[in-house]
């Protein structure tokens, strides 16, 4: 059985929170969630973007729907300690999914020190605003932000984590995390690299 | 020649530990690593074999690894 945690989420239509389950290791039947129920709707959404931003609709680009979760597993089934990866189910259904890499990252706001780099974390594409359909949960990204800083302090790396944004979730951890942005990275992309240090995280964290 | 003792649980739910016994410039490299990642003993080994396990993956995976030097001259790094 896999080890898991009680988690609570914020159910939109609901408005109150409900219960789930925080889930260590993401399993055959998160990746057949992913497959069968977020890939179809993720790429429905891709194809109706540019239709709604010509409508005038403010919406953040499908980034991710090209992600392979079945083969960012499989690096972690051949080093698994390197390797931190979680799902958070509500209702027996996949709503978040993040892998943490631990073994090759250090910090660019401390040099020399470990971090937990956030490889990869997305969200149920329900779960994102998107015109004319309600979110589902809220809450998710963050929720998932605060085990990988867990997994951080577990490794004595004191809450560090870092990571590279998609250009669609910039504002997100610019402006609403307020982590520490170190700019465009020519290394990896271009994308733009954050990171959350000792006392950011602590921060986050108390405010749950 | 004096052995040093460090012990390490491993972080799993059910822990278990391990004496290793290690010259004492072995230790002495072990403490100047650990002040210098401001990480205790355990924490730096545990990363120690992670670093291990990952690059031992992805060399059986058929990847090179390479150092990068300033002038972004890359040299291959062996692994016996």
């Amino acid at each position: 059985m896999r080890p898991s945690l009680p988690i609570e989420v914020f159910a939109v239509g609901e408005r109150k929170l409900v219960a789930g389950t925080l889930f260590f290791g993401i399993a055959e039947q998160n990746l057949e969630h992913y497959e069968q129920k977020w890939l179809p709707e993720l790429l429905k959404r891709r194809r109706e973007a540019s239709k709604l931003r010509k409508a005038g609709h403010e919406i953040a680009v499908v980034e991710d729907a090209h992600w392979d979760w079945a083969k960012k597993m499989l690096r972690e089934h051949r080093a698994p300690l390197g390797f931190r990866s979680c799902a958070l189910e509500v209702a027996e259904e996949t709503e978040g999914l993040m892998q943490v890499e631990l073994a090759t990252h250090r910090s660019r706001a401390n040099k020399n020190l470990n971090l937990a780099y956030v490889d990869y974390i997305s969200i149920a594409p329900w779960n994102r605003p998107w015109p004319g359909e309600p979110q589902h949960f809220k809450g998710i990204g963050s929720i998932l932000l605060r085990e990988a800083i867990r997994a951080s302090m577990d490794e004595g790396f004191r809450g560090r984590i870092g990571l590279h944004a998609l250009p669609g979730a910039v504002t997100w951890y610019h402006d609403k995390l307020k982590m520490k942005a170190f700019g465009a990275d020519p290394d990896y992309q271009g994308l733009h690299y954050f990171e959350f240090t000792e006392e950011q995280s602590k921060r986050f964290i108390d405010e749950k | 020649m004096a052995d040093n003792n460090l012990s390490i649980s491993h972080a799993n739910m059910s822990k278990r530990t391990m004496t290793l016994n290690l010259s004492p410039a072995e230790m002495d490299a072990i403490e100047e690593l650990c002040e210098k990642r401001q990480l205790t003993k355990t924490a730096l080994l545990r990363q120690c074999l992670r670093l291990y396990q990952v690059i031992e993956a992805r060399i059986d995976a058929g990847e090179k690894i390479f150092f990068e030097d300033k002038k972004k001259a890359k040299s291959e790094l062996m692994l016996l």
